[in-house]
């Protein structure tokens, strides 16, 4: 048996003092609406059904249904989950880009870092301290050919 | 390749190009005067900075060809090539997409203008060798399978000494360094599942949908070989007009902030949009 699982972490984050910023990280996650990330399922597994995690222990097969890339906000629920499945059952993602992959401990550890580098805006700060770097060295080079 | 070309004809069907945040949706009615009235003011607010007292003024050199005949290819919902026209240059214009074909054909009748307008592939263009004085392509043949053959084309009906200009999106850009290659390619994983092609593809247009078939940015050195290899004269500036919505993104509560100075050495520099002009010798 299949079970597919739905969850979506976004519709908390909308609000309070971090909207913002909650705003900013999920425009780029672009998750999926519980609609697509349905249909998405049946297409993929029809003789699936969808559950939650008092429903995995009998599973062979757990399919995440991420409706964003990379299960942002999805740790707890991944181990709820991951406490009641079978030890032998099949985890599996299907992500709302409509990529399906085993969820497997490389997978788990190349999800972490993701969700990390994404949270925290890593990649962002490195690109403000080249930006603010750079800025100064482009500007003379302009006003030099004489580009304002 | 055919195959290819079938799948942009049939994706940009469904998926018009109306400025909006997602292809193919707007809150008019398609081919009514508030559709046009709505895209226009869209399509002409991101590019803002290339109006003069008219659109495009500082791109398109309307009065050099007023009376004479123009073509735009890859003409979307005609609101270029109905600025040519009303600047009184005789326009014809080309799509792949039969919705696009129809809805500029309306453009015209509504406003009165005159234009020849027609469904063709870019590669294949029905014209005979020189008939235009004037021809352009904005933000179209990238997504073209076969760009050279579609730069061919293109200068092939240009008459000798005539005019053209093209807007390809730039593979050297913030947009395609940060928002495809590192946030999608790397932090969201699809540069596990897709080439270069397929993932600039999926995300260097219509992100929020499924992508689109075929979508590659290139190079200002690429760009420049292809049309010097089809006898034209080439400059390329670099336009940065998408800049604002990638540093929003890119430099979190800073990118708000910045001065349009300081915005600018980048813009010239890696902006999403190549625009090569020049003559054909």
């Amino acid at each position: 048996m299949t079970v597919g699982v739905l969850y979506d972490p976004w519709s908390a984050r909308r609000e309070g003092r971090l909207r913002r910023y909650r705003t900013m990280v999920e425009f780029k996650a672009n998750p999926r609406d519980e609609v697509y990330m349905r249909a998405l399922f049946v297409e993929r597994y029809p003789g699936g059904r969808l559950g939650g995690p008092e429903d995995v222990s009998a599973a062979r097969r757990v399919v995440f249904l991420y409706p964003d890339a990379i299960g942002l906000g999805w740790r707890p629920m991944e181990q709820a989950i991951m406490r009641r499945a079978a030890p032998d059952a099949e985890l599996r993602v299907l992500n709302g880009r409509r990529r399906d992959f085993v969820l497997d401990r490389r997978a788990r550890s190349r999800l972490g870092l993701r969700r990390a580098l994404e949270t925290a805006l890593v990649g962002e700060a490195v690109a403000t301290g080249v930006f603010l770097l750079l800025t100064p060295v482009f500007l003379t080079l302009d006003l030099m050919r004489g580009r304002r | 390749m055919s195959e290819v070309v079938g799948q942009v004809r049939e994706w940009w069907a469904e998926h018009p190009m109306t400025y909006g945040d997602v292809h193919g949706r707007s809150a008019e009615l398609p081919g009514t005067p508030a559709f046009f009235a709505d895209l226009d003011a869209r399509f002409l607010e991101w590019n803002r900075p290339l109006h003069g007292e008219r659109p495009f003024e500082r791109i398109f050199p309307y009065d050099r060809h007023r009376g004479g005949r123009v073509l735009e290819v890859g003409c979307g919902m005609g609101t270029m090539a109905a600025c040519w026209a009303r600047q009184g240059a005789r326009v014809s214009a080309v799509d792949l997409n039969p919705v696009a074909v129809a809805q500029t054909q309306r453009r015209f009748e509504l406003l009165g203008l005159e234009g020849d307008v027609r469904q063709a592939d870019a590669r294949r263009l029905p014209f005979d060798d020189g008939t235009f004085d004037y021809v352009w392509s904005w933000g179209v043949l990238h997504h073209s399978p076969d760009l050279s053959q579609s730069l061919r084309e293109l200068l092939r009906v240009t008459r000798p000494g005539g005019g053209y200009g093209v807007m390809v999106y730039h593979r050297r850009s913030l947009l395609h360094w940060y928002m495809t290659r590192y946030v999608e390619g790397f932090l969201h994983m699809e540069g596990r599942f897709l080439s270069d092609v397929e993932l600039a593809s999926r995300y260097g247009d219509a992100a929020r949908e499924e992508g689109n078939p075929h979508t590659w940015p290139v190079t200002r050195s690429e760009l420049r070989a292809l049309l010097s290899a089809g006898g034209a004269s080439v400059d390329i500036r670099v336009l940065g007009t998408d800049l604002d919505s990638v540093l929003r993104l890119m430099l979190p509560g800073l990118g708000d902030l910045l001065p349009v100075r300081l915005k600018k050495p980048w813009a010239r520099r890696f902006g999403w949009s190549l625009w090569a002009h020049g003559h054909r010798r």
